[in-house]
C-alpha cells in the first residue's frame, strides 16, 4: 500500500516541478522580450544598415520591418514567438539568416563542454585545496591556501585570460593562443572559467569540513583509531556535502554566464559568444532563444543540486539514526 | 557596462607585460614562441584572422563576410587602384548616348566552379534575383534598372529608367551584385552552395572559420597559394596575440580582422611581423545638429578652429593617421582640393566673443544660457571602426579650452545610429563609406535630407548632390563635386578630423602581399610564403 502512495507523491512532485519550471521560463522569456522592446536600437534599422553596408533610409527600414513582421503589435509578436518556440521552432536569426534551433544546437555543445571541463577543474582543485585548508593546522601554508582561494575567486576572467595567453601561449609556446582544437587548447579556457569557482568552493569546503571535523563523533572516530584519510572521507566530507552541492548548483549558473567572456577571448563558437553577437545586432529571436537556453541551464543546474542535496540528506539522516542506535 | 573599460585596462596591462617580455629577450633575433611554426620549407597555405564568423555566403543575402564573398564571387566590373574601373567578367561595356542603356560583352569561356557556363542567361538569372526586389530597394541600381536582357549568350543589356552615372561603379560592389552559379540554389530558390567564378572556391565554412582552396580552372591569373584558412578569433587582443605567436599569417582591414593603432604599434616592434598601411579611403568627421546651439554658425566656426587635428592624428592614432582636410581622402575619385581649415584657438575665441558668448568662469554664456554641446558617441566601436571614446575626450578637452562645454553621451552601438537619426545630439562623429561606394553613395547619405542621418543637408547641398550624381562628363562632375564641398565648408557644416588608417599585418615569411584596393577586396594572387 505504501509503494503506490510514494509513486503518486513523486509524480505530483515532478508535475509541480515541471509547472514551476515552465512558469519561470515563461516569465523569463516575457521579461527578455520586454527588455529588448525597451532597449533603444531598432532591429529593422540595424538589419537594413547591414544589408546596405551603410546607414539606411527610413523607407528601407520600413521594408525590412514589414518583411520581419516587426510592424505587428508587441503582444502579437510575442505570442507568435511563443507559439513557434513551444513547438521547437525558434525562427530565423536576423543576423545570420539561418534557423536558430540548429544554429544553437551546434553552439550548445561547445558551451556544455566548456562548462563541464571547468566544473571538473573547479571540483578537483576546489575540494583538494579546501580539504587541505581544513586539515592543515594554523600556519603559513594554510594562510597561503586561503589567500590563493580568495585571489582565484576575485580575479577578473578577462585579465586572467590575457595573463595565461602571455605566459602559456606566447612565452612558453605550450598551446595556441586561441581556438578549440586539441587538448592543449582546453587548458586556458577551462582554467579561466574554473579557477574562480574553485576558489569559492575551496573556502566553503574548508569551513564546513573544519566544522564537521570538530564534531564529537569525529573525536570518537579518532579515539577508535580511524586514520585521518578515513576520517575526512567517511565522516567529514559527507557532512560537508550539503553546502558544497548548494554552491555547485549556483556555480554552474555562474560558469554558464562566464562562458560569454571566455568564448569571446578564446574564440570558442559557443552559446555565450552567440548571445553577445545577437544582443549587439538586436537579433530579437536569437536573444530570446539564447535567454531561454541559458535560463534552462540555470534552472536545471539548481534543481539537480537540490535533488542531490535531498538524496544526501536522506542518507545522512539514516546514518545519524544508525549512529544514535549504536551508542 | 564596466566591460569595455576593463578591457582597455587589460590591454594596457598585457601591453606592458608584452613590452617587458620582449625587452627581456634583448638582442635575440626572434622570440622563442614563433620557433615552432617557422620552418625552412615553403608553405602553400595562408592562415588569415577573421573577427566574426562569415555566415551564409550567399551574395544575394547580407550576412556573408565581404572578403570571403570577394574571394569566391566576381563582378562584371572590378574596382582598381584609385577608383579606376577595370574589366571583370565583362570584357568591355558600352553606355548608350542617352545614358539609359548599358551593354556588357561577357568574357568568353568562363565557367562557374560547378561547370555551369557564365553566359548571358546566368547573368540575367543573377540580376533577376535582386533588380526591382523590395528587399534591395536601398540599392539605387536595383530601382534604376528597369529590364535585364540577354539578346545573345555573350551579351547582357541593362535598360535604365534614367541616366545613372554611378551604375558602373556600383556594378563592382560585393553584394548583391557578384555572380553566383544558377545551379547552386535549391528548386525553391533557396541558397545552398557558395559557387562562383573567383580565384578561390569554398571547401568549408563553420562557426570557427572557413577554408578556401585555389580554383585551378580560374580564367585569370591563378594564385600561387593552394589554400586559405580563415580562423575566427572574436577578441581583438587575442588576434594580435595569435599573430605574434605565428598562428596567423595575415590580419587587418576593418571587415576581416581589425587592428587598432595601439595594437599595430605592439606588432611593429617585432622582426617576424611586417606592418603595412594602405592609402586611406575613409575620413572621420565631426557633424553638427543645426537644431540646437550648433545651429549658430559662430559656434560651428569656433568648434572647427578649436580642434587641432594634427595632434589628434599624432596622439590618438600614434602617427598612423593623417589630419583630414577634405570630405573624402585624396585618393578617392572627385575628392576635390583641400579645404582652408586650420587650428586657430584665438580665432575660435574671437568668433564666439563677436557672437556674444561671454566668458565668465569655464563655460561661455549667452542670454543667460551656458554654451554646452552634447557629444553623442557609441559606447563600443562598431565592427571595423575605431574606439571613439578617446577621440571624444580629446575633443571635449579642446573645446573646453575656448569655453565650450561638452557633455559626452555614450550609448550602445545599436542605439547610436537611432539617436543620431533622431537628432539627439549637438555634435557627433560621421564617417564616409569607403571604396568602392565612394564618392557617390556617401554624398547621398551625407548631404541630402532624404538620408537617415545626414552630416549637413540644405536645399543648396541637395541641389549640388544631384548635379554631381547626374553629371554627364568627368569635367562637369568634378566641378559639381568641388562646388558641393565648397558650399558645405562655407556653411562651416562639418569638421574633417582624420583619414582613417588602413592597417594590415603579415608574418615576415609572407611575400607579395599588398594592402588591397578596397577594404572589401582580398587579392592574394601574387602572395607566397617562405
Amino acid at each position: 500500500m505504501r509503494a503506490p502512495g510514494r509513486v503518486g507523491s513523486a509524480g505530483r512532485h515532478a508535475a509541480r516541478w515541471a509547472v514551476d519550471t515552465a512558469g519561470v521560463l515563461l516569465a523569463l522569456s516575457a521579461g527578455v522580450f520586454a527588455l529588448v522592446l525597451l532597449a533603444r536600437g531598432d532591429p529593422a534599422a540595424v538589419l537594413a544598415a547591414t544589408r546596405a553596408g551603410r546607414a539606411a533610409t527610413p523607407e528601407q527600414i520600413e521594408v525590412v520591418r514589414a518583411e520581419l513582421g516587426l510592424d505587428a503589435p508587441a503582444l502579437v509578436r510575442y505570442l507568435r514567438w511563443l507559439a513557434g518556440a513551444s513547438t521547437g521552432d525558434f525562427g530565423v536569426s536576423l543576423r545570420t539568416n539561418t534557423p536558430i534551433g540548429p544554429e544553437m544546437a551546434d553552439r550548445l555543445d561547445v558551451t556544455l563542454r566548456l562548462v563541464a571541463g571547468s566544473a571538473v577543474v573547479a571540483l578537483v582543485v576546489g575540494i583538494a585545496t579546501g580539504v587541505a585548508g581544513a586539515v592543515l593546522g594554523r600556519g603559513p601554508l594554510r594562510g597561503a591556501l586561503r589567500g590563493g582561494a580568495l585571489l582565484a575567486a576575485s580575479v577578473p576572467a578577462f585579465w586572467l585570460s590575457y595573463l595565461l595567453v602571455l605566459v602559456i601561449a606566447l612565452r612558453l609556446g605550450l598551446a595556441p593562443t586561441s581556438g578549440m582544437a586539441g587538448p592543449a587548447t582546453w587548458v586556458m579556457p577551462v582554467t579561466v572559467l574554473g579557477l574562480p569557482a574553485a576558489g569559492a568552493l575551496s573556502r566553503v569546503v574548508a569551513v564546513t569540513l573544519r566544522e564537521a571535523l570538530d564534531r564529537p563523533y569525529v573525536l570518537a572516530a579518532r579515539a577508535r583509531g580511524s586514520g585521518p584519510v578515513s576520517i575526512v572521507l567517511r565522516d567529514g566530507l559527507p557532512n560537508a556535502a550539503g553546502p558544497i552541492l548548494s554552491l555547485a548548483g549556483v556555480m554552474v549558473g555562474g560558469l554558464l554566464v562566464g562562458t560569454v567572456v571566455v568564448e569571446q577571448i578564446f574564440g570558442w563558437p559557443g552559446l555565450g559568444a552567440y548571445f553577445v553577437h545577437a544582443a549587439a545586432a538586436r537579433d530579437v529571436p536569437a536573444i530570446q532563444a539564447g535567454a531561454l537556453a541559458l535560463g534552462c541551464g540555470f534552472i536545471l543546474a539548481n534543481r539537480l543540486a537540490d535533488v542531490l542535496h535531498a538524496l544526501i540528506d536522506r542518507r545522512g539522516g539514516r546514518r545519524s539514526r544508525l549512529r544514535q542506535g549504536g551508542t | 557596462m564596466p566591460r569595455p573599460r576593463s578591457l582597455v585596462a587589460a590591454l594596457a596591462v598585457s601591453l606592458a607585460f608584452a613590452g617587458a617580455c620582449s625587452s627581456g629577450s634583448g638582442g635575440a633575433p626572434a622570440s622563442g614562441a614563433s620557433g615552432s611554426t617557422s620552418g625552412a620549407s615553403a608553405s602553400t597555405t595562408l592562415r588569415i584572422g577573421l573577427s566574426a564568423e562569415s555566415g551564409a555566403l550567399d551574395p544575394h543575402a547580407f550576412t556573408g563576410n565581404f572578403l570571403l564573398l570577394d574571394a569566391i564571387y566576381e563582378p562584371l566590373v572590378t574596382y582598381g587602384e584609385n577608383g579606376r574601373l577595370e574589366p571583370g567578367l565583362a570584357e568591355s561595356w558600352t553606355v548608350a548616348k542617352d545614358g539609359k542603356q548599358v551593354t556588357f560583352d561577357l568574357r568568353d569561356g568562363v565557367r562557374f566552379t560547378d561547370g555551369a557556363p557564365v553566359d548571358a542567361a546566368a547573368v540575367k538569372w543573377n540580376f533577376d534575383r535582386w533588380v526591382g526586389n523590395e528587399r534591395f530597394s536601398f540599392f539605387r541600381a536595383s530601382k534604376v534598372i528597369t529590364a535585364v536582357e540577354a539578346p545573345d549568350p555573350d551579351t547582357v543589356v541593362l535598360k535604365l529608367s534614367e541616366p545613372y552615372e554611378p551604375l558602373l561603379q556600383e556594378m563592382s560592389i560585393v553584394r548583391p551584385v557578384r555572380l553566383l552559379s544558377p545551379k547552386s540554389v535549391a528548386a525553391d530558390g533557396r541558397f545552398q552552395n557558395a559557387v562562383g567564378t573567383g580565384a578561390w572556391k569554398l571547401v568549408s565554412n563553420t562557426a570557427t572559420g572557413a577554408v578556401l582552396e585555389r580554383n585551378d580552372g580560374y580564367w585569370g591569373q591563378k594564385p600561387r597559394l593552394k589554400r586559405l584558412e580563415f580562423k575566427v578569433i572574436p577578441d581583438s587582443q587575442a588576434r594580435i596575440d595569435a599573430m605574434a605567436n605565428g598562428e596567423l599569417d595575415l590580419a587587418g582591414g576593418p571587415y576581416l580582422a581589425p587592428i587598432t593603432p595601439v595594437e599595430a604599434r605592439s606588432l611593429s616592434g617585432r622582426d617576424d611581423v611586417k606592418l603595412l598601411t594602405g592609402a586611406p579611403d575613409v575620413s572621420i568627421m565631426l557633424g553638427f545638429n543645426p537644431k540646437g546651439p550648433a545651429g549658430d554658425k559662430a559656434v560651428r566656426e569656433a568648434v572647427i578652429k578649436s580642434i587641432d587635428t594634427a595632434s589628434l592624428a599624432k596622439a590618438l592614432f600614434l602617427g598612423q593617421a593623417r589630419p583630414a582636410r577634405r570630405v573624402f581622402p585624396p585618393d578617392v575619385p572627385d575628392s576635390g582640393t583641400d579645404l582652408r581649415l586650420g587650428f586657430d584657438p584665438a580665432g575660435a575665441a574671437g568668433a564666439l566673443d563677436a557672437a556674444g558668448y561671454t566668458l565668465g568662469g569655464k563655460t561661455r554664456v549667452k542670454d543667460g544660457k551656458p554654451l554646452s554641446l552634447r557629444l553623442l558617441i557609441p559606447a563600443a566601436p562598431a565592427e571595423g571602426q575605431l574606439d571613439p571614446r578617446t577621440m571624444a575626450a580629446a575633443i571635449a578637452a579642446a573645446l573646453g579650452q575656448v569655453g565650450i562645454g561638452v557633455e559626452i553621451t555614450p550609448v550602445d552601438a545599436a542605439a547610436y545610429y537611432d539617436e543620431r537619426a533622431e537628432g539627439r545630439y549637438d555634435i557627433t562623429f560621421f564617417e564616409t563609406l569607403g571604396a568602392p561606394y565612394d564618392p557617390s553613395s556617401s554624398i547621398v547619405s551625407l548631404f541630402t535630407g532624404d538620408a537617415r542621418a545626414p552630416l549637413w543637408a540644405t536645399p543648396a547641398t541637395e541641389d549640388l548632390v544631384d548635379k554631381a550624381l547626374f553629371a554627364r562628363d568627368p569635367a562637369s562632375r568634378a566641378t559639381a563635386y568641388q562646388a558641393l564641398y565648397d558650399a558645405v565648408a562655407a556653411d562651416a557644416g562639418f569638421v574633417p578630423l582624420v583619414y582613417r588608417p588602413r592597417l594590415w599585418a603579415v608574418r615576415g615569411e609572407v611575400r607579395g602581399f599588398a594592402v588591397p584596393a578596397t577594404d572589401v577586396d582580398l587579392d592574394l594572387t601574387g602572395v607566397t610564403i617562405g
